[in-house]
C-alpha cells in the first residue's frame, strides 16, 4: 500500500550561481588557480635562474611585461581575497579563551593580520637587503 | 490592525497524482504582524485544505516549519510577511527529498544524528550527585547545544546536496557539543564516525549553514574546530600512544 | 493492515514518553519498546517550556516545604501521597538528567543553580538558561538513541486504544507518511500525549496539543479527572500567545497596569515591598495572577493594543547583562514577535491558556482503571497538581511519573500474555473504518475551521478564567451540538500520503470530546477552587467539593460526571495564603 514516491530535486551544475554567498565561495576557492599558477611561474623562475643570465633576463622581462603585470595583479588580488576571507573565518576555527573568558573574534583576526604584516615586512627587508 | 492581499506561491507535490512538483498561487488577506506560517494556516483553513506542511510551536523552538522562502531557508514562524512586499514563493527545504508539498524526508537526518553518538560518554561511573561544571565550562559547549534540528543548514549546504552520504552540519555540530562537554570522554569514539569519510572532511567551509542557522549555533565553526582537533590528534597520537604504553 | 508487536507501547515522545521508554528499556533490555509519536520527538511541546524544573537541593529547603507549596498551590485538591512521592523523587531524577548531560545553569563554584518561582517558598527550580524544556527534551531524546530496545515510530497518528473486557491489547494508528493503517499490539500501553491547550483560541501551546491521547483513553472507558481545571499562564504575548516564562518574574520582573501600578497588591498578594520576595506579588501562584488580570480588565485598567488588552511585564531593572545571561530567549521572543526590547521597554503580556491540570485518571503508580494502561505527564492526572499547578513542577513531573510508568509497564510486560493479533484485528478494523470514512466523505456541511472557531469562541467566553452557571450551561449545550455536527464534517484532501487535513479533522474530534468533559465537569463543581473560579459560587467549599471530578464518556451523548475522594495524608485543608501573610 506504499504510494509514497519521494521526489529528489537534482542539483544542477550551476548550483553555485543560485545565491550570492555561493558565488563568493566559489571565487574564494578559485583563488587557488591563480595562486597555483603563480607557484608554477616561480618554479619556472628558479629553472631560469639555474639556466643562466639570459634565461633569467627572459624571466624578469616577462614579469615586467603588460600581460605579466596583469597576471601579477590577478595573483595579488587572489592572495588578498584568500587572506581576508581566511583571517575573517579564523576565529571560528580556533576559539580562544583567556582567563575563563572568550577572546573576541576581532582580536584573533587582527592578530592574523599583525603576523602577516610582520612576515611580509621581514621578507621585504630581507629582499631589499 | 491593517490587512493587505499577499500573493503566496507554493511548490506543490502530491505523489499519488503528480509526476513532479508544480507551483500553485494563492491570494491571502494578511494582517500586519503575520508570519509565513500564519498565511499557510489561513490557506489550509479557508482556501485549500489539501496543502500539507509541518508546524507546531510557532515560536522558533520546535524546528518543524523550515521551508525555502524566495530561495532562502527560513523558519515559517519567524519570517514576517511585511518584509516581503512583493509576496513570497515557498518551497520545501532544498537538498532533501520531497514527500508531499512542503514536507521533506526526515529519515536521513535521523540516521545521521544517531550515527555521531550524540550522548554523554562519561569517563567513569556517575558521581554521587551532580558533576561539577563551572559556568566557563558550560559556556564552552552551550552554543552547540542550541540546535533545534530545523534542517535549514542542510538546505543551505551545497555539500549536502552534492554528497549524499555527508553527515551534515547539525549532526556534526551536535557531536562537537558533546566533545566539548567537560563531563564527556567520548571524543575518540565519535571521531571514528565524524573523522571518517562522510564526516567533517566533506566540509569545505562554505559557511552558509551558520549564516542561515536561527539559533546561532555556528555549525561551520564547530566542524572546522573538529577538523583541527582531528588533525592534532593524528599528529600527536603516536606521542600519546607512546606515553601511555 | 500492518501489525507491530511490542512489549511496551509508549504513545507520545515528549519528556514523559521518552523518560518512560528509557525506564522500560533499562528495566529490561530485552523488552521491545515501541515509541510512537505523531511528530518527531524533538517537536514535542516539552521543547517550548522555558522556566525550569523543581527539585529540593538547597540546604535551607526541605521535602516538607516543597510538599506544602505544592499542596497549597493546588488548593488542596492534590493527592498528597502523590505529592509526597513526587517531592522525594524529584532531586534524584533531575540529578540523573544532569548525569546524562543536561546543561543546567551553574553557580560560580560549579553546582547546579536554582531560581525562585511562583508559589514556592524557597528557590528550588533547576534551570537551563530560559530554555529548560528544550534542553531536557533534547538530552532525553539523544540519550534514548543509546537503547537498541527502543524502536521509534515517528509520525504515526494514534486513532484508538484497544480495550476488551477490561484488558488492553494495543493501539490502532495510521502511518502519516503513507496513510497506512498499523495495529500496534502490546500488553502494556503508556499514554504520554500531553495536554489540550489548542481547545482554546489563545494558548502558549503548539499546534499539536489537541488532547488526542486523553480522548483515546476517554473513549475506551477510562475517566478523565479534574478536567475543569485549566491553567492560564499570566504572561503570554498578545496575538500569538507565545510564552514568556515565569522565570522573568523569578529574576525580579514586575507586572503593572495602565497606570504603571503594581496591581497585584490589590488582590491579597501584597505588600509590594520588599521585592523580590517569595510567594508574594509577581511570585504568587498562576491562577491568582491570571484572575487579577481579569479583575483589572473589568475595572478598565488594562492597556489597549491592536491584539487585545494587556498589562506590562517590566524587567528593565534587571539590566542587560543579567537579561542576556538568565533570560536571553525572553529577550529574543519579545524582540522578534512584538518588536520590544525588554532591556529598554516593558513587554505587553496577558493570560493565555497554558496547561491542563486534569487528565487521564491514574493512581500514584501511573496506573489507569484499565489493566495494562498507564499515563504520565500533562495528559495524566495523578493528581499532583490539584486545582492549580505551580510553575516548574510540570517538567519534573514528566521525569518522575514518566519513569514510574516505564517501570510499571515493564513489569507488566514481563508477566502478561501477549495479545493475539487475530483477536484484535476486528476491533482495529473498526477504528480504521472510521478514519477511512472521514477521509473519503465527499460531501458535508461542516468544515474544520468552522467548527474549531465555534469551539474556541465557546471555550474562551464560557469556560475561561471566571465562570458561572449560565456560561457553563451554554458551553455544555454548545459543545454537545458541535459533537453532533462533527458527524457532518467533510474535508477536501482525499489523499493518503501525508494527509494533514485528515489529522486536523481527527484532532478536532478529540478536542470536542475533551472540551465537553471540561465544560460538564466545570458545571458540576459549584465552588471556587484554584483555577476554577465561579462568579456565582465564590468560596471554596470543602464540605461538598473536596473531591476529584471524573468525566465518563457518554457515547453519542454528553458525559456523566462522578466524583472520587482526594487522598489527604498529613495536611488538612487550610486557608491558601500568599503575600505578606505567607512569610
Amino acid at each position: 500500500m506504499n504510494t509514497t514516491r519521494p521526489y529528489v530535486r537534482p542539483v544542477p551544475w550551476y548550483w553555485w550561481l543560485r545565491r550570492p554567498a555561493y558565488v563568493r565561495y566559489m571565487l574564494r576557492e578559485l583563488t587557488c588557480v591563480p595562486i597555483g599558477a603563480w607557484s608554477g611561474w616561480l618554479v619556472y623562475g628558479l629553472v631560469s635562474l639555474a639556466r643562466g643570465p639570459e634565461a633569467w633576463t627572459g624571466f624578469t622581462d616577462g614579469l615586467a611585461s603588460a600581460p605579466g603585470i596583469a597576471f601579477q595583479i590577478l595573483v595579488l588580488a587572489s592572495a588578498a581575497y584568500h587572506a581576508v576571507t581566511w583571517f575573517n573565518l579564523a576565529p571560528r576555527t580556533m576559539p580562544l579563551r583567556l582567563g575563563g573568558r572568550r577572546v573576541p573574534a576581532a582580536w584573533i583576526t587582527l592578530g592574523h593580520y599583525a603576523v602577516a604584516a610582520v612576515v611580509a615586512l621581514a621578507l621585504l627587508v630581507m629582499g631589499v637587503v | 490592525m491593517s490587512e493587505r492581499m499577499v500573493r503566496i506561491e507554493v511548490l506543490r507535490y502530491r505523489p499519488e497524482t503528480d509526476d513532479e512538483p508544480t507551483w500553485q498561487g494563492y491570494d491571502v488577506p494578511c494582517r500586519d504582524d503575520w508570519v509565513v506560517l500564519d498565511a499557510l494556516n489561513h490557506i489550509k483553513d479557508h482556501l485549500d485544505g489539501t496543502l500539507s506542511y509541518r508546524w507546531s510551536c510557532h515560536m522558533a523552538v520546535c524546528g518543524s516549519c523550515g521551508v525555502m522562502i524566495n530561495g532562502e531557508p527560513k523558519l515559517g514562524c519567524k519570517t514576517f510577511l511585511r518584509d516581503y512586499p512583493d509576496g513570497v514563493r515557498i518551497a520545501p527545504l532544498e537538498n532533501l527529498a520531497i514527500e508531499r508539498d512542503l514536507v521533506v524526508d526526515m529519515a536521513g537526518f535521523g540516521d545521521r544524528l544517531a550515527a555521531v553518538q550524540p550522548y554523554l560518554m562519561p569517563r567513569g561511573a556517575a558521581p554521587a550527585g551532580t558533576y561539577r561544571q563551572t559556568p566557563a565550562q558550560l559556556d564552552r559547549f552551550q552554543q552547540y547545544a542550541m540546535c533545534i534540528n530545523c534542517l535549514l543548514c542542510y538546505a543551505a549546504c551545497p555539500q549536502v546536496g552534492l554528497n549524499p552520504g555527508y553527515l551534515g552540519p547539525a549532526a556534526l555540530a551536535l557531536a562537537h557539543r558533546y566533545d566539548l562537554d567537560s563531563r564527556d570522554a567520548g571524543r575518540d569514539r565519535r571521531a571514528e564516525v565524524t573523522a571518517s569519510e562522510n564526516g567533517v572532511w566533506e566540509c569545505t567551509f562554505v559557511g552558509e549553514c551558520s549564516a542561515v542557522c536561527p539559533e546561532s549555533v555556528d555549525p561551520a565553526g564547530a566542524i572546522q574546530q573538529m577538523k583541527l582537533a582531528c588533525s592534532l590528534d593524528y599528529v600527536l597520537h603516536p606521542l600519546r600512544k607512546g606515553a601511555s604504553s | 493492515m500492518r501489525t507491530v508487536e511490542a512489549d511496551v507501547l509508549v504513545i507520545g515522545a515528549g519528556g514523559a514518553g521518552l523518560r518512560a521508554a528509557v525506564a522500560a528499556a533499562e528495566a529490561d533490555p530485552a523488552l521491545r519498546v515501541a515509541l510512537v509519536s505523531k511528530v518527531y520527538p524533538m517537536r514535542s511541546h516539552t521543547v517550548a517550556a522555558e522556566g525550569g524544573a523543581a527539585g529540593v537541593i538547597s540546604d535551607d529547603d526541605s521535602f516538607d516545604d516543597h510538599f506544602r507549596d505544592t499542596v497549597s498551590g493546588g488548593d488542596w485538591l492534590s493527592d498528597q501521597d502523590a505529592v509526597e512521592l513526587f517531592v522525594r523523587e524529584a532531586p534524584g531524577e533531575l540529578t540523573r538528567l544532569e548525569n546524562l548531560g543536561c546543561p543546567w545553569s551553574r553557580t560560580p563554584d560549579g553546582r547546579v543553580a536554582v531560581r525562585p518561582f511562583g508559589g514556592m517558598k524557597i528557590e528550588r527550580t533547576w534551570y537551563a538558561a530560559d530554555k529548560s524544556g528544550f534542553h531536557i527534551l533534547h538530552t532525553l531524546f539523544q540519550h534514548s538513541l543509546k537503547y537498541p530496545g527502543i524502536q521509534r515510530y515517528d509520525e504515526y497518528f494514534g486513532l484508538d486504544l484497544l480495550v476488551e473486557d477490561g484488558q488492553c491489547g494495543g493501539v490502532a494508528a495510521l502511518e502519516i507518511r503513507t496513510g497506512e493503517p498499523v495495529l500496534f499490539l502490546a500488553p502494556a500501553v503508556i499514554f504520554a500525549t500531553g495536554g489540550a491547550g489548542r481547545i482554546y483560541p489563545f494558548t502558549t501551546n503548539g499546534g499539536i496539543k489537541t488532547g488526542d491521547g486523553m480522548a483515546m483513553a476517554y473513549r475506551a472507558g477510562i475517566p478523565l479527572k479534574d478536567m475543569e481545571f485549566i491553567q492560564y499562564h499570566p504572561t503570554g504575548l498578545p496575538g500569538t500567545g507565545i510564552l514568556i516564562t515565569e522565570g522573568a518574574r523569578g529574576e525580579g520582573g514586575i507586572l503593572v497596569n495602565r497606570d504603571g501600578y503594581r496591581y497585584l497588591q490589590d488582590y491579597n498578594l501584597g505588600p509590594p515591598d520588599p521585592w523580590p520576595r517569595k510567594k508574594a506579588m509577581e511570585l504568587g501562584p498562576r491562577d491568582r495572577l491570571s484572575q487579577a488580570f481579569w479583575q483589572e480588565q473589568r475595572k478598565g485598567r488594562c492597556i489597549e493594543t491592536p491584539s487585545g488588552e494587556v498589562v506590562h511585564l517590566d524587567i528593565r531593572q534587571l539590566g542587560e547583562e543579567k537579561i542576556d545571561e538568565r533570560l536571553p530567549f525572553v529577550r529574543e521572543l519579545a524582540r522578534t514577535f512584538v518588536g520590544v526590547d525588554p532591556v529598554h521597554e516593558p513587554i505587553p503580556v496577558r493570560p493565555v491558556v497554558h496547561y491542563v491540570m486534569g487528565g487521564i485518571d491514574t493512581d500514584i503508580d501511573t496506573r489507569t482503571p484499565v489493566e495494562g494502561v498507564y499515563a504520565a505527564g500533562e495528559c495524566a492526572c495523578v493528581s499532583l497538581n490539584g486545582a492549580n499547578r505551580l510553575g516548574s513542577n510540570s517538567l519534573t513531573e514528566l521525569l518522575v511519573f514518566g519513569a514510574r510508568a516505564g517501570r510499571a509497564a515493564a513489569e507488566r510486560a514481563r508477566d502478561a500474555s501477549r495479545p493475539d493479533s487475530a483477536d484484535w484485528r476486528a476491533r482495529a478494523a473498526a477504528s480504521f473504518e472510521r478514519a477511512e470514512t472521514l477521509r473519503a466523505r465527499t460531501s458535508g456541511s461542516e468544515t474544520i475551521a468552522g467548527l474549531r472557531t465555534e469551539l474556541h469562541a465557546l471555550m474562551e467566553s464560557c469556560v475561561g478564567i471566571y465562570r458561572d452557571a449560565d456560561m457553563l450551561q451554554r458551553a455544555c449545550d454548545g459543545i454537545g451540538r458541535l459533537r453532533e455536527r462533527y458527524g457532518d464534517l467533510a474535508i477536501q484532501d482525499r489523499s493518503r500520503v501525508f494527509n494533514t487535513e485528515l489529522m486536523y479533522a481527527l484532532e478536532l474530534g478529540a478536542m470536542i470530546e475533551v472540551a465537553e468533559a471540561m465544560a460538564h465537569a466545570a458545571r458540576q463543581r459549584r465552588e471556587s477552587r484554584g483555577a476554577h473560579q465561579r462568579l456565582d459560587f465564590v468560596d471554596r467549599d470543602d464540605d461538598r467539593f473536596l473531591a476529584h471530578s471524573l468525566a465518563h464518556h457518554g457515547g453519542d451523548g454528553p458525559p456523566r460526571i462522578s466524583t472520587k475522594p482526594v487522598t489527604i495524608t498529613r495536611w488538612e485543608p487550610a486557608e491558601r495564603v500568599y503575600g505578606g501573610t505567607a512569610q
